[in-house]
């Protein structure tokens, strides 16, 4: 049967052929681009693990003695054993084992041999779960792994639906034939494993040239991710890599999806009686009366026709138009949703803090007031402000008195949360934040505000409107009534207080990358110079672990000119353990970031559509066979070839615009809504919004579209309407 | 009045050694109004006379007239139109349009032309043919008869020069085929309708008025009956 009439008919049938092969070289892509994505981030997350926590799979805490160390050397399974102080000076011994799926069994033999109770054996959980090894006392949802093999199910499973219809089109194209097979004797199995002979045949070459060109486009994807994520803090350098075994594995899920595919439809048929098969006409129909008034409107009877037929083709058609939908609507939800946090991280970061730091520099564990180095840094050249600052948390009372009128009237304290402000004998206890200041930069800001300088504090004196909830765009007003001192009490510590005088009550903060009262609107900031910091540090404490150096540069500062500036004030701080940020670095990261993730979720819309197109094609390239009756029937009574090429553009054009109509309103819906989180005015949205992004994917889908259906017609007008009518197979 | 036609009309399929000669030579006088059977054994040629008559295919050599058209010289365009005006087609497995409805089936030439149908006539077609009731079904949802009677309906609704009608009752049993003869032949003498019958089946053949018997290629009888 396979040398008499399959061979025959892959000869003859190339364009459902070469939509068979088309979806099985999809297909092996695809899943041998997400195997081999996925190999390489597990691979990453064994070496992360392996780098910080090291690659032993179960650790003894507690000192053991040689012979100890050489019994677990000497256990079977055991490959290595590692023993050593830790950082804190605790004795630890990390075993490493030939195979993993023994260490939870293994291991508290091994434990009960040395004498080492239960409790001081721990397991590299972490590391054991990316083998799918979970021990008892391991609690974590450790979900990577797992979820990789959801994903991988998942993305079987969509090919299983997407393209099992290139495979059901073939055959259901050929129902009559099997009738006729069946008729002569052919069993229910032997047709099913005809075709299946068939697809294996089909799908070899494009299954491997598939695999292999997903390996290799996981490998350059890897690159472009490392090369893109390459500044994010914490990552390490990581080899692309494969291994045969995801090789073999991404084969035999492709075997499996591609089995499936073929296995629906080859059932389905080889059920069918003879009779039922050999009535079968192949066409498409309605099982229900079907109006098409809007084409039919607009269109006519052109119209109204290319409506049935589309509704006749729904289920044919049906991945296509997810496919298409999903990868337009996602496509320019996407970019919609990068336009606006773009624009929202620019205006709310960089362009706020634009002017304000171009190196900041985190210094861990260390006090302001102990940091000698503070002139120093002013003092380079390229350096027009450093400010040498550190945070604290004290607490103190306002009263009914002390509040402004503009304050009372929005309703005092009222709107508080208890967890902000407390309400205390005699007014309410509220947080105030305390930013300690080098000296000569407290001094510039009294200077700038036109305070006199002294010993006392400045006090940020404003307070939201908090019934305005637009953080883009808040209302302040005056907070408390000016006095000249203001009573402190420590954070920890409230019964601990000191008066500090105050030197002024401002509107204006220094210039710092710092934000006041964000989540607690109640806070009452106040500014002070280290040197009164000395002070009242005994009776406040509260201060943070870190300082921060908020340095600005000259007027056009470049790049390399940030990197020399930053590179002198890590020398001057070399004696600390401190961090550095690099405005125009972080702005350009941060670019590369959103471009690379805009690369990696468009490359997949992109993916998407190109199934959606592929669906459309396989589609069409069977036009002839499963349309031409419907075709001759339309010219016999009369239909001229341009009225059937009118008909075509419009189904055509309903296919390729149907994603865009679906996808505009709910884009405008989704970027209303997001306008409204983010308080952006949609004016600056039209501004910048990605219009030519989306024009060239909605041209590209229109485009491709209305290819397939020029392919079809061209092949359509060859089709002799005497030959079609005289087709006694097409009965 | 001569409403068909045609002068020495060959038709020859393939090329060089694989020629095959269908129609030899065919000369045919048809008159407004008469029921014509055209009857042969299975490859006589009568489908391939037809397929020329009816416009969907063309002759080797001759000449073809109805209704004072050449349709041997119509372009694809011009061919659909005539068919659509002046040629009703009605084919053995009916060739209605699955996805559409009876009545716009059978209202589709004129849909075709953006002409609005005469309601009248269209009610008096469909009353005589007993199809009223099944105007708004899908041909799918019919049976074999009554969906012959509706693509009779169809060949009628622009009141054609011809009526072309390939073996009608071929996929019918002996009642509905009786019925659908009656209805022809109606049509013939109610409207005024001239036919055009193409059958291997003699008993639906003596149903003419004139019956002309092709064999390989070639008239070789022309019978008038009372």
């Amino acid at each position: 049967m396979w040398k008499d009439y399959v061979s025959g008919y892959i000869k003859n049938n190339r364009s459902s052929v070469l939509a068979i092969r088309l979806s099985a070289f999809i297909s092996a892509l695809l899943l041998s681009l997400l195997c081999g994505l996925f190999y390489n981030a597990w691979k990453y997350e064994v070496e992360r693990i392996v780098l910080e926590e090291g690659g032993w799979q179960a650790r003894i805490i507690g000192e053991l003695n040689q012979e100890d160390i050489d019994f677990i050397q000497n256990f079977a399974n055991v490959k290595e054993v590692r023993a050593g102080e830790n950082k804190e000076g605790e004795w630890e011994t990390d075993i490493y084992f030939y195979k993993y799926g023994r260490v939870f069994s293994d291991m508290p033999r091994i434990a009960d041999q040395v004498h080492v109770p239960r409790e001081k054996v721990i397991y590299n959980y972490e590391l054991l779960a990316l083998y799918l090894l979970r021990g008892e006392g391991d609690t974590a949802p450790r979900l990577l792994f797992p979820i990789y093999l959801l994903i991988l199910a998942l993305a079987s499973l969509s090919l299983i639906i997407i393209i099992h219809n290139a495979f059901g089109f073939s055959m259901e194209a050929r129902i009559h034939q099997f009738g006729i097979f069946k008729s002569i004797g052919a069993t229910p199995k032997q047709i099913r494993t005809c075709l299946l002979q068939e697809a294996a045949a089909l799908c070899t070459l494009p299954v491997f040239f598939g695999s292999l060109l997903g390996i290799a486009g996981s490998l350059g994807l890897i690159q472009v991710i490392d090369v893109l994520a390459r500044d994010i803090p914490g990552r390490h350098q990581s080899m692309p890599g494969y291994h045969p075994l995801v090789f073999l594995f991404t084969m035999f899920i492709t075997i499996v999806t591609i089995w499936i595919c073929v296995w629906i439809p080859a059932r389905k048929l080889s059920r069918l009686t003879p009779l039922e098969a050999i009535k079968n006409r192949g066409e498409l129909g309605l099982k229900r009366k079907k109006n098409s008034p809007i084409l039919s409107r607009f269109f006519g009877v052109e119209g109204e026709l290319a409506g049935n037929a589309l509704k006749a083709q729904r289920k044919a058609l049906r991945t296509a138009s997810l496919s298409l939908i999903f990868s337009f609507l996602a496509f320019t939800i996407m970019e919609c949703f990068f336009s606006l946090s773009g624009i929202s991280t620019r205006e709310t970061y960089f362009e706020k803090y634009q002017n304000v730091w171009d190196i900041m520099v985190t210094v861990r564990d260390a006090k302001v007031e102990n940091f000698k180095e503070t002139e120093k840094v002013q003092g380079l050249a390229g350096v027009k402000s450093a400010i040498v600052y550190q945070k604290a948390r004290a607490k103190r009372v306002i009263t009914e008195e002390e509040m402004t009128e503009e304050m009372k009237s929005f309703g005092g304290f009222s709107h508080a949360s208890l967890k902000d402000v407390t309400p205390v004998e005699g007014g309410w206890l509220v947080n105030v934040p305390i930013v300690i200041m080098d000296d000569n930069s407290f001094l510039a800001y009294c200077k700038e505000i036109g305070a006199e300088p002294g010993q006392g504090a400045v006090v940020l004196n404003r307070i939201r409107d908090v019934t305005n909830p637009d953080f883009r765009h808040p209302d302040f007003m005056p907070y408390v009534k000016e006095r000249g001192v203001s009573l402190l009490r420590g954070a920890f510590k409230e019964e601990k207080t000191r008066e500090i005088p105050v030197l002024s009550y401002t509107g204006e903060v220094p210039v710092l990358r710092e934000e006041y009262a964000t989540l607690d609107y109640y806070e009452l900031v106040h500014f002070i110079p280290v040197s009164l910091w000395r002070e009242i540090k005994e009776e406040i404490g509260g201060e943070e672990k870190d300082f921060y150096i908020c340095i600005r540069g000259g007027e056009h500062v470049t790049l390399e000119g940030l990197c020399e500036l930053q590179e002198e004030v890590g020398r001057i701080v070399g004696s600390y353990t401190a961090e550095s940020e690099n405005r125009i670095q972080e702005y350009e990261t941060n670019n590369t970031q959103i471009q690379g993730m805009m690369v990696i979720l468009g490359g997949f819309c992109v993916l998407l559509g190109i199934i959606g197109v592929g669906n459309v094609f396989s589609n069409t390239l069977g036009f002839v066979r499963q349309r031409k009756r419907e075709f001759a029937r339309y010219l016999s009574i009369g239909m001229t070839p341009k009225e059937l090429k009118k008909m075509f553009g419009i189904e055509a054009m309903v296919i390729a615009l149907r994603p865009v109509l679906i996808t505009l309103p709910l884009a405008v819906f989704a970027v209303g809504y997001m306008l409204k989180l983010s308080y952006l005015k949609g004016e600056e949205f039209l501004a910048e919004a990605p219009l030519i992004p989306i024009f060239i994917f909605m041209l590209g889908i229109l485009g491709t579209v209305a290819l397939a259906y020029a392919f079809a017609w061209g092949n359509l007008k060859k089709i002799s309407l005497a030959e079609v009518l005289k087709d006694d197979t097409m009965i | 009045m001569e409403i068909l036609k045609c002068e020495g009309v060959k038709k020859v399929y393939g090329s060089g050694g694989s020629q095959v000669e269908a129609l030899k030579g065919i000369d045919l006088s048809v008159k407004k109004g008469e029921f014509v059977a055209i009857t042969g054994a299975s490859g006589s040629g009568k489908s391939t006379l037809m397929h020329i008559l009816g416009s969907v295919d063309l002759p080797t050599e001759g000449k073809v007239m109805i209704d004072g058209t050449d349709i041997a010289r119509l372009n694809q365009t011009q061919a659909a139109i005539f068919r659509r005006r002046k040629v009703g087609l009605i084919y053995q497995f009916y060739n209605l349009i699955p996805t559409l409805t009876v009545e716009k089936n059978i209202l589709m030439p004129l849909a075709l032309d953006k002409k609005k149908p005469n309601r009248e006539f269209f009610n008096k077609i469909v009353a005589s043919l007993g199809i009223e009731d099944k105007l708004s079904a899908l041909p799918g949802q019919l049976s074999g008869g009554q969906q012959q009677r509706a693509a009779i309906a169809r060949s009628l609704i622009y009141r054609p020069a011809l009526i072309l009608a390939d073996e009608p009752t071929g996929n019918l049993d002996q009642n509905n085929s009786k019925e659908i003869m009656d209805m022809l032949k109606l049509s013939n003498r109610n409207l005024d309708q001239t036919i055009l019958l193409i059958t291997h089946d003699e008993k639906a053949a003596l149903e003419a008025e004139r019956v002309i018997t092709v064999e390989d290629g070639r008239i070789i009888s022309d019978e008038r009956r009372k």
